[in-house]
Formats: C-alpha cells, sequence, structure tokens
C-alpha cells in the first residue's frame, strides 16, 4: 500500500470538489440513489419490527398476570387439575413462594355476522383475585401489574371482571354497568367492576385482557376442576435467586409427569419457535430487497464511473494516486449508505405500523392470539438495519471503486471506450460453478434447532446459488435475442441497430438482465408457492368440505380461541330434525416432546369415511384395533409425521390430564390447516381422557328437502354464541384467511420487480450516456429523437426479454425448490406443483410494457439533450 | 429546371447565434452553389463548428435566414430537419463517428436502411463505395479493428451512399496524420466530384484550401473571403 503523506488532505479535496459538486449538479440522481437505498433498508427494518412486534403480543399475554413470575407450572396435555395445587405446594417443601392458579378462556362480543371473522377476542384470564392481592406482600411492595382494587360489588348481575380503559373506551363500557360477552357456545352477562391498571407499571396490559375471578371463570367455562397454568413467585430479598433455584430443582424432581416447569423466557421461546419458519421466510424476502437495493447502487456507482472517467483520467494524470481514488469512491458510496440508511430507517418504522397489521392478523389466525396493533421502535434491529445498509453500500461501492482507481492516465478518449462493467457476468462457467454448487446444496438436510424448530438452510443456500447463476448465465441470450432481432429489423433500422448493441452485449447489460432476473425469478417463485398452495387448498377443501353446514362458538376464528359448543348444545343440534348426520370433533392443544401440537378427536366413522374424509398419504385399512388388540388407534397429519419422523405403524404417548395414552398411528392424512402437526383419536376417547365432553366443531349434513337457509337462521335464532356457516361462506373464509397469509408476500413481489425494473432504466440511462457520440451521430444521420427513443425501447425490450426468459425458467426451479424443498421441511407439507400462466403472463406483459417505455422515455430524454461533440 | 440551376443550393443570410449572452456567430452571410467546394478555415474557438451545426439543422440560429434548395430552414420541423438529413445533407466528423456495434458495410449502409430502402438496392451502393474508397477487403470489420484512414474512409462512403447535395466535412483531416490527411482530402475531392455533390470543408491544412473552389474564413463570428 502506498504511503501518501497527503492522503486525508486528497481525500477531502476530492470530497469536496469532486464528489459534493457532481452531486450537486445532479440532485435528482443522488436523492433517487439514497431512495434506493433506502427502501431497501426500509423494507427490511419494517418487516423485522413486524415480526417483533408480533411476538410481543404473544410475550405481553405470557408475562402479564403476576409481572414477571419467577417460575411457570403447565401441563404437557394443556390444562391441570385443580388438585395440582396442593401437590405443588407439597413438592415446594418449606420454600416461600407464592401461586397464582391461571385459567385462560377467550370471549367475544356477541354479534349478528353469520361468517363471524375479524371478531375481536379478549382473553379471559381467571384468577385468584385474593391471592394475587398478597403479591404487595412478596414483591415489597414495588411492583403490583394487577393491582386490582375490588369496589364492593353493587346489585351485581354477573360475575365481576376488571378491563382495560383501552376496551372500555372503544366499547363504552362504564365501571359498574354490565356487559354482554360471548364465552364458549352462549352469551353471558357480566360486570364491569373496574379498571386494570395501565401505564403506571412496567408491563402494560394488553388492550383485550379481562380479568375474572377464576372461581368464576371456572363456573362460567364448565371447567370447574381444571386451570391451565398455575404461575409462582418467589418474595424478593436477598435469597431471591436461591430460592428460585431450589424450587425450580424440587418442582422438577416431584413432578412424576404431572406438570411441565419453565421460566417465562422459555415459554416465550415457544412462541417464538412456533412462527419461526414464518418469520424467517418473511425475513428472507426482504433481505431480497435489499439485495436488489445493492445491485442498484452498484449499477448507479458504476454508471458514474463511467460518466466522470475522464475526469479521473485528468486526476490520475496530474499525479493522484489510484489508492487516493479508489478511496474517493469508497468514501461516497459510503456516505450514500449513511444516508440512505438513516431515511430508510424513518421510513421503515412508518412502513412497520402498516405491514404490522397484516403480520399480526396471520399470526391471529394461524398461530396464537395477538393483541398488536403497532410495532415499537427497536434499538437492535435497527442497529442490524444499519449495518446491513452500510455493508451494503460498501459492498456495492467496492466494484466502481476499484473500476475508477484502474482508469489509465487520459488517453482513453481515443476510441469509443464500451466500459466491460462487471467482469463476473462475462464468464459463463462462473455461473456454471454456481449451479453446480446450487444442485449440490438441494439434497442438504434440514437445520434442526434445538426447540423443534426447522430451518431449511440448504434450501435457502440452493436458492442463492441458482439465482447467482442463473444471473449470470442470462448473458448467454443476448446473441439469440440480437439474431432473431436482426433478421426481423431487416425493414425496421431501429430494431437492427438495438440488435447490434445486444450482439455486442457489455457487462452493464448484463447487470440489467442479472437483476431483472433476480426479480423474476422470486415474483414468479412466490407466484408458484402461492399458486400450489392455493391449488392444493382448494382441493383439500373440495375434499374435506362436503357439508352443508358449519357450525363453531363465535371467536373461533382466532387460533387460540378456547370457546367450545357444550355437550348440551351440540346434542341439541344432532338431534335437530333438519339433521341427517353430524360429525362432532374438538381438539386440543397439547405439548408433544416438548412442542406444541393439537391432539384431535373425531368420529371415526363420519370424519374419516372414504366419501367425505381426508386426502390419504397414507389410508389405514381399518380404524378399530383387531379383536383382542387392546390399544387406542389414530391417525397423524402430514405435518407430525414430517415433524417427529413419524412412521405407520409407531406407537406414541400422548399426555392427557388423566395421564398418558399410549395411541399407535395407522396412518398419514393431509392438512393444511395448521403446520404444528395434528395426532387424531376417537372423539368420546379424548373426551374421557380430558374429562371434557365439550366440541370444537360440527359439520351437519341436513336432510334432503330441508331448506339450507332456513335451517341458518332458524339456528342463528336459537343459539346466538355460535357461528352457523354454510359451506360457500366457510370456503370464502379459509380463502380469505389464505390470501391475507400471502399479502406481505405480495406486496414484497411487487417491491423488488419495481427495483429491478428503476435497475434496467438506471443501466439504461448510464449506457446511452456512455453512447453520447453513437447517438449525435444517428442524429446527424437524420434520426429523429423519436426513432433514436424507439431504438432504445428495443434494446431495453431485449434487456427485459433475457431477464424474462431466465427469470422464468429460475423461477420454475425456485418454486419447485420453494414446494418440495423449503416448504417441506420447514412446514411438512406435500403441495401439488402448479405453474400460474395467467400470472406469468400478466407478469411477462407488465415487465415488457414498462421496460419498453422507460427504455423509450430515456431513450428520448437523452436523444433530445445531444449536440453533435468535436 | 432552369430555374433552380438558377438558384444557390445553400443560402445563409445574416446567421446570429449566441451561448449563454457570448455571441459566436455574427450576422453571417454565406451562399454555395451546386456542386460547389468550399473550404473554411479560422482559429478554434472562432464559431466554424457551430455554423456547420446550424447549417445541418442540428442547432437553430438565433436570427437570421437559412433556405437549402430553395426551402427556408425557420419553416422545416425538427422532423423535417431529420429528413432533409436522411436524404440530402450527409456530414463527416472529425472523430469518424461511427457505430461501434456495426461492422463497416453496415456502418455504410445505415442510412439506406433509414430510407427503407431494399437490400438489393443497398448492396449494390454499398459494393460500388467499398470499391471506391478500397475498403472491400475490410468490409466485416468492427470500427475498433480499423486505422483512423479506414474509419473516415468508412465515414466518406457512408456520407455518399444517399448521393446527397451537400456534405458538411467538420475537420475530417484532424485526427489524422499529413500523409493519411492528404490521401483522405483526395478522395473527398475525387468522390463529391463523381457524385456532384456540394462540399462545406473546414480545415486547418493549407492542402485542403487547394481543392476547393473557395475558400472562406472566419474569424470571430464572421466569414470573409481569404482569397
Ligand atoms: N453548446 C455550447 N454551449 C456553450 N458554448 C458553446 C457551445 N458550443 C460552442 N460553444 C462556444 O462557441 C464558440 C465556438 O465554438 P466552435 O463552433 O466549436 O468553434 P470551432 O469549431 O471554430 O473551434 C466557443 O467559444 C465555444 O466555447
Ligand atoms: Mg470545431
Amino acid at each position: 500500500m502506498p504511503t501518501d503523506p497527503l492522503r486525508p488532505r486528497v481525500l477531502g479535496h476530492l470530497w469536496s470538489h469532486f464528489t459534493w459538486r457532481h452531486w450537486c449538479h445532479t440532485p435528482w440522481r443522488t436523492v433517487i440513489l439514497i431512495g434506493i437505498l433506502a427502501l431497501g433498508v426500509a423494507v427490511f427494518f419494517s418487516i423485522r419490527l413486524a415480526n417483533r412486534a408480533a411476538i410481543a403480543g404473544f410475550q405481553l399475554f405470557s408475562e402479564n398476570v403476576t409481572g414477571t413470575s419467577d417460575l411457570v407450572i403447565t401441563s404437557p396435555a394443556g390444562k391441570l387439575p385443580v388438585t395440582v395445587l396442593p401437590q405443588i405446594r407439597e413438592a415446594l417443601g418449606d420454600l416461600p413462594a407464592g401461586l397464582f392458579p391461571v385459567l385462560e378462556s377467550t370471549a367475544v362480543l356477541p354479534s349478528d355476522t353469520v361468517a363471524g371473522h375479524g371478531q375481536q377476542t379478549f382473553e379471559m384470564l381467571g384468577v385468584d383475585l385474593a391471592a394475587l392481592s398478597n403479591i404487595v406482600y412478596l414483591s415489597g411492595g414495588s411492583e403490583v401489574p394487577l393491582n386490582v382494587r375490588m369496589s364492593p360489588v353493587t346489585a351485581a348481575s354477573g360475575p365481576p371482571i376488571y378491563v382495560t380503559r383501552a376496551a372500555a373506551e372503544a366499547h363504552r363500557w362504564r365501571e359498574n354497568e354490565d356487559v354482554q360477552l360471548t364465552i364458549d357456545d352462549s352469551i353471558h352477562t357480566l360486570h364491569v367492576a373496574g379498571f386494570l391498571p395501565s401505564s403506571e407499571f412496567s408491563i402494560q396490559a394488553p388492550d383485550r385482557l379481562i380479568v375474572i375471578d377464576l372461581p368464576a371463570l371456572q363456573q362460567l367455562t364448565g371447567q370447574t376442576e381444571e386451570i391451565h397454568r398455575v404461575e409462582l413467585r418467589i418474595p424478593s430479598g436477598h435469597w431471591e435467586s436461591e430460592w428460585r433455584r431450589v424450587a425450580r430443582e424440587r418442582l422438577e424432581k416431584g413432578s412424576e409427569e404431572r406438570w411441565l416447569v419453565e421460566t417465562p423466557d422459555q415459554r416465550r421461546e415457544s412462541g417464538r419457535m412456533m412462527t419461526q419458519a414464518f418469520r424467517l421466510n418473511l425475513s428472507i424476502l426482504s433481505c431480497l430487497a435489499l439485495l436488489v437495493g445493492i445491485y442498484l447502487i452498484l449499477q448507479a456507482l458504476e454508471a458514474a464511473v463511467v460518466r466522470r472517467r475522464p475526469e479521473i483520467a485528468t486526476l490520475r494524470a496530474l499525479g493522484v494516486s489510484p489508492f487516493a481514488i479508489r478511496r474517493a469512491w469508497q468514501f461516497e458510496a459510503l456516505i450514500l449508505g449513511l444516508l440512505g440508511t438513516v431515511i430508510g430507517l424513518l421510513l421503515g418504522w412508518a412502513l412497520a405500523q402498516l405491514t404490522v397489521r397484516a403480520i399480526a392478523q396471520t399470526v391471529n389466525t394461524l398461530y396464537y392470539s395477538n393483541t398488536t396493533e403497532a410495532a415499537a421502535w427497536h434499538w437492535g434491529e435497527a442497529a442490524l438495519a444499519s449495518a446491513l445498509g452500510i455493508l451494503a453500500s460498501g459492498v456495492a461501492g467496492w466494484l466502481p471503486a476499484r473500476d475508477a482507481s484502474l482508469t489509465p492516465p487520459a488517453q482513453m478518449l481515443q476510441r469509443g471506450t464500451r466500459a466491460d462493467g462487471l467482469k463476473v457476468l462475462l464468464k459463463p462457467w462462473v455461473g456454471i460453478v454456481f449451479v453446480l454448487l446450487a444442485l449440490a446444496a438441494h439434497g442438504a438436510p434440514a437445520w434442526r434447532t434445538a426447540q423443534g424448530g426447522v430451518l431449511p438452510l440448504g434450501g435457502y443456500v440452493a436458492a442463492f446459488f441458482w439465482v447467482a447463476g442463473a444471473g449470470i448465465l442470462a448473458g448467454l441470450w443476448f446473441p439469440c435475442i440480437a439474431r432473431l432481432g436482426g433478421r426481423l429489423g431487416q425493414r425496421v433500422p431501429e430494431l437492427f441497430y438495438a440488435a447490434s448493441q445486444l450482439l455486442q452485449a457489455t457487462g452493464r447489460h448484463r447487470l440489467a438482465t442479472a437483476g431483472l432476473v433476480v426479480a423474476v425469478a422470486m415474483a414468479g417463485g412466490m407466484s408458484i408457492l402461492v399458486g400450489s398452495f392455493e391449488q392444493t387448498v382448494q382441493r383439500w377443501l373440495d375434499q374435506v368440505m362436503k357439508a352443508d353446514l358449519f357450525i363453531a362458538p363465535q371467536g373461533s376464528g382466532n387460533a387460540s380461541s378456547r370457546n367450545r359448543l357444550s355437550e348440551q348444545t351440540w346434542r341439541a343440534l344432532i338431534a335437530d330434525a333438519a339433521v341427517a348426520n353430524a360429525e362432532v370433533s374438538q381438539f386440543h392443544r397439547i405439548r408433544y416432546e416438548g412442542v406444541p401440537v393439537i391432539l384431535a378427536g373425531v368420529g371415526f366413522e363420519g370424519a374419516l369415511a372414504p366419501e367425505s374424509g381426508p386426502i390419504w398419504l397414507e389410508e389405514p385399512e381399518s380404524m378399530d384395533p383387531p379383536p383382542g388388540v387392546d390399544e387406542i388407534w389414530g391417525v397423524m397429519s402430514e405435518p407430525f409425521a414430517y415433524r417427529f419422523h413419524h412412521a405407520v405403524g409407531d406407537m406414541i404417548d400422548v399426555p392427557t390430564p388423566t395421564g398418558v395414552l399410549a395411541v399407535r398411528l395407522v396412518g398419514i392424512y393431509a392438512d393444511y390447516g395448521n403446520e404444528f402437526g395434528t395426532i387424531a383419536i376417537e372423539r368420546e376417547t379424548l373426551a374421557r381422557a380430558f374429562e371434557d365432553s365439550r366440541a370444537a366443531r360440527m359439520a351437519i349434513h341436513l336432510r334432503s328437502g330441508e331448506s339450507l337457509t332456513e335451517t341458518q337462521e332458524r339456528w342463528a335464532r336459537s343459539f346466538p354464541g355460535m357461528v352457523i356457516s354454510n359451506n360457500r361462506q366457510l370456503r370464502e373464509e379459509a380463502v380469505r384467511i389464505f390470501h391475507q397469509t400471502f399479502a406481505v408476500t405480495h406486496g414484497l413481489k411487487w417491491i423488488g420487480i419495481l427495483v429491478a425494473i428503476a435497475g434496467l432504466g438506471l443501466a439504461l440511462a448510464s449506457m446511452l450516456l456512455e453512447r453520447s457520440r453513437e447517438l449525435a451521430t444517428l442524429r446527424a444521420l437524420g434520426m429523429t429523437p423519436a426513432r433514436t427513443a424507439r431504438a432504445t425501447a428495443w434494446e431495453s425490450l431485449g434487456i427485459a426479454l433475457a431477464g424474462l426468459v431466465t427469470g422464468f425458467l429460475l423461477s420454475v426451479v425456485l418454486g419447485h425448490l420453494i414446494v418440495y424443498v423449503i416448504n417441506r421441511q420447514a412446514f411438512g407439507w406435500t403441495l401439488l406443483f402448479t405453474l400460474p400462466w395467467q400470472e406469468f403472463l400478466i407478469l411477462a406483459l407488465g415487465v415488457c410494457a414498462v421496460s419498453g417505455l422507460v427504455g423509450y422515455g430515456i431513450g428520448r430524454r437523452q436523444a433530445a439533450s445531444l449536440r453533435t461533440g468535436g | 429546371m432552369d430555374a433552380t440551376q438558377a438558384v444557390p443550393l445553400l443560402v445563409a443570410s445574416q446567421l446570429t447565434k449566441s451561448f449563454g449572452g457570448t455571441p459566436v456567430l455574427r450576422a453571417v452571410d454565406l451562399e454555395i452553389g451546386r456542386g460547389e467546394c468550399v473550404a473554411l478555415i479560422g482559429p478554434s474557438g472562432s464559431g466554424k463548428s457551430t455554423l456547420l451545426h446550424c447549417l445541418g439543422g442540428l442547432e437553430r440560429p438565433d436570427g437570421g435566414s437559412l433556405t437549402f434548395d430553395g426551402q427556408p430552414f425557420a419553416e422545416l420541423t425538427d422532423e423535417a430537419l431529420a429528413d432533409l438529413r436522411r436524404r440530402r445533407l450527409s456530414s463527416i466528423f472529425q472523430f469518424f463517428h461511427l457505430l461501434p456495434t456495426l461492422t463497416a458495410e453496415e456502418n455504410i449502409a445505415f442510412p439506406l436502411r433509414l430510407l427503407g430502402l431494399d437490400r438489393q438496392i443497398r448492396e449494390s451502393r454499398v459494393n460500388e463505395l467499398l470499391e471506391q474508397t478500397k475498403l472491400t477487403s475490410r468490409r466485416a470489420a468492427f470500427p475498433h479493428e480499423l486505422s483512423g484512414g479506414e474509419q473516415q474512409r468508412v465515414a466518406i462512403a457512408r456520407a455518399l451512399i444517399i448521393h446527397p447535395a451537400m456534405i458538411l466535412a467538420d475537420e475530417p483531416t484532424g485526427n489524422l496524420d499529413s500523409t493519411t490527411g492528404n490521401v483522405i482530402l483526395d478522395l473527398i475531392e475525387s468522390l463529391t466530384e463523381t457524385y456532384e455533390t456540394a462540399l462545406l470543408l473546414v480545415t486547418h491544412s493549407r492542402e485542403a484550401t487547394r481543392v476547393c473552389h473557395r475558400t472562406l474564413r472566419m474569424r470571430d463570428g464572421q466569414l470573409d473571403h481569404a482569397d
């Protein structure tokens, strides 16, 4: 490295007298450049913030009851008998600890909408209010999250509840007034006895939290003998951490498989784990936006190098070292990066407020209840996004800086130098190596995290190499396209000229194509994924949704809803004269091998019957054990089989409140309803094991001749706490959820395409700048600006064509990768591969049209602003 | 026919042009007859190129009038001016200005493509000009594979292929050594004679003024006769 004593001074001078003046001279170019980088950073940052907010919703809820509880005692079966309390006491021995049993439930506002979507679900927490007031003593009076002042209830018509001020405001509830809420399948009158504290304490209550006395909630939900968890608080003081350790030890030793002991951190982790794959997919997608941003900056800086080449050559001739020039360019890139990052963070924060709702909605429907409505600023994420943004600008500045420093002193204007741009893109063998690496990565197994999460790393690596390889190989189309253009252009001189440009395509042409390839392939791959998914789900719905009416308690659109149909209700429905037959099903969320899964109870004759049953991947020969074999038989969903590596014939241990149930798995069925995995056993067996005969859903076939709408309306009147949907409504709801899930994906897809087309425009603009003398010649030869613009449009179209053809081929490969490798590894789903032709066609036409227009516009502008030099 | 013969091909009167308040052309009067060869000399920066740009319709003068073949430029749209350049008015430049992605042959034929002429006509004319400029063996070469003299020969062939009424040549030998420059000048002279093309030749070389009928001198934006 040459030591240049004047270096810092030289650098400063280069910045203030050259770079800065160039920026001022072309302010819009600078603004757009910074804007592009800002967009990339913003997309990334907003998705990360929104993801974080969605998780935080879970966190808030799990932490809220006793503030930061020390330990949480739960059961793998999902609930604990109340008798567990003395057992826990016994296990703890003489340790001073407060025990706070919690029963969770959900409630919704009674509504008259039939489908019932978009309903607000309230989280009902049944806690021992008397015991809770003891926390004051336990924590030394410092921190009391639910310091419920129990005002004497006067003439209460229902059990007292405590609500947040926000909820009270939103629903115009007043203190000491009655409200109506649907819990399970019936409407109850409850009395608002007071408000939950909101801002005075370290942890804020989620707006939709309702606190109620434990026995009251047990009564309301008919779960008089049950609780969902016990929170444990150790009194604060000198011995706190020691006691916590001992408590944990003793509880674990004394558990005898009756309970699980976790710290709140561990509980939070499980929420994080549930949505891991979902969030990872979004993060990776948002990274793509940043990647395209890098690519654009690189292109723009390359163009700037070309524009300023005479100046660089002169500086070189005057003795400025290549090293100083290189530094000056890197510095310029860095400043761009810094500015773009700062703006990007602000923009991202604003964008997050928009995306957070979409993401929270999805999490709500698919994973767990979530009360998020705003994304909070997070310094850690901001630091990560900043680091990526500045790193991106550094990477993007590196090549142009090298290019600039390699400019020879003067003497370069002689022969119209066509800059090579990125030389890597001119070497097909590099592309072939990338493709080979991609093929190798295809087979790599998924990486399993300690909490049972699955990251399809091999798939992502393969996707990266495919994209890189295809981006380079896309340039191989240019000769073909040029020859085709040349032939068609015999009578069209503009096309003929454009073809001659493509025949000698530069690195810049290839870079523009590569950008389009990435964007088109990404969009195409996403379309294939969504299309395949939609097709598969549609087929699945056709198979499993044959009944006329579907019944569920209100609020069941929310994944963590605990509302159920009481036995009385579902029996009454079965007995109704209009019903030909009914399938009643129930499910519980349990933990299998420490991971959340769903244990379902279905009627084997009805739900699994060949005509109305699921799509079998491995169909059981029979659902009943042969005589003499005393076993419980069940079937599993595909994600379950995939996640836990279970095969047909395996015996598994299923935790239930009444003890472990040994189940032999005899079949695998397709299930796109959830990704946790489901074990389905006979409903009555489940009811016995859980001592709970309620039902989550009913599917009803009406007798022929019975009017669908009439029955629906009649039941809606007599069972106001239920959502009664007909086949069409439920399907529409399923499709709506489906589209909502992919809403963010679609948004990101279009941002990618937009940025790539901007890149194409930028590339064309810099190519035409390089060619300004050529354009002047064309003008002298009698070509009007309009004709020159048409030539540029053809050229742009040629680049777009190369990008589209490669992009679509690549998208099929990526689609295959996503459907058969990534999706399978992450979710364990088999999808039907579908090529969404119409979407591809629209995409192709759109890209062609916009590319043509961009080319025309830039050509026209350049041609109009020209003079014949020399 | 007689009437048009009598009118000079190009008439410029009282042309003025300034850039940003600085006058570059001050009241230029100029007449060029059909088939006439006129040399234009003058110090660098005196406005020669600017005058040529105005005559070629690439730049519009601020004042004065300009007629080509009896047609006033002021009445022509940019499109009509471009059409004029496609059919009647060619240019040759100091830095050759060939289209780098086209071969010699394609460069020469390009103006005929712009006119939409058939392949056969194109080929016969190109072959004729390749022969006249002694480029037949280099026809498939790209500009960067040609020497300076060869490139300028291609440019001359390209200028003549439309059989223009006039060629505007801006220092065509300025970037060549003197021997090659003289060869080029002779070629321009003989070919413009063959095709009966008028020529306005901006040059620094004394040699050039020899081949022309008339020499004009430009000084501070004004023309005077040098001989
Ligand atoms: N586009 C332009 N903008 C500003 N000034 C110009 C422009 N073109 C030419 N000039 C100025 O006009 C004067 C004459 O230039 P030019 O016609 O190129 O001279 P010559 O060809 O005789 O050397 C010069 O001083 C030049 O700076
Ligand atoms: Mg000049």
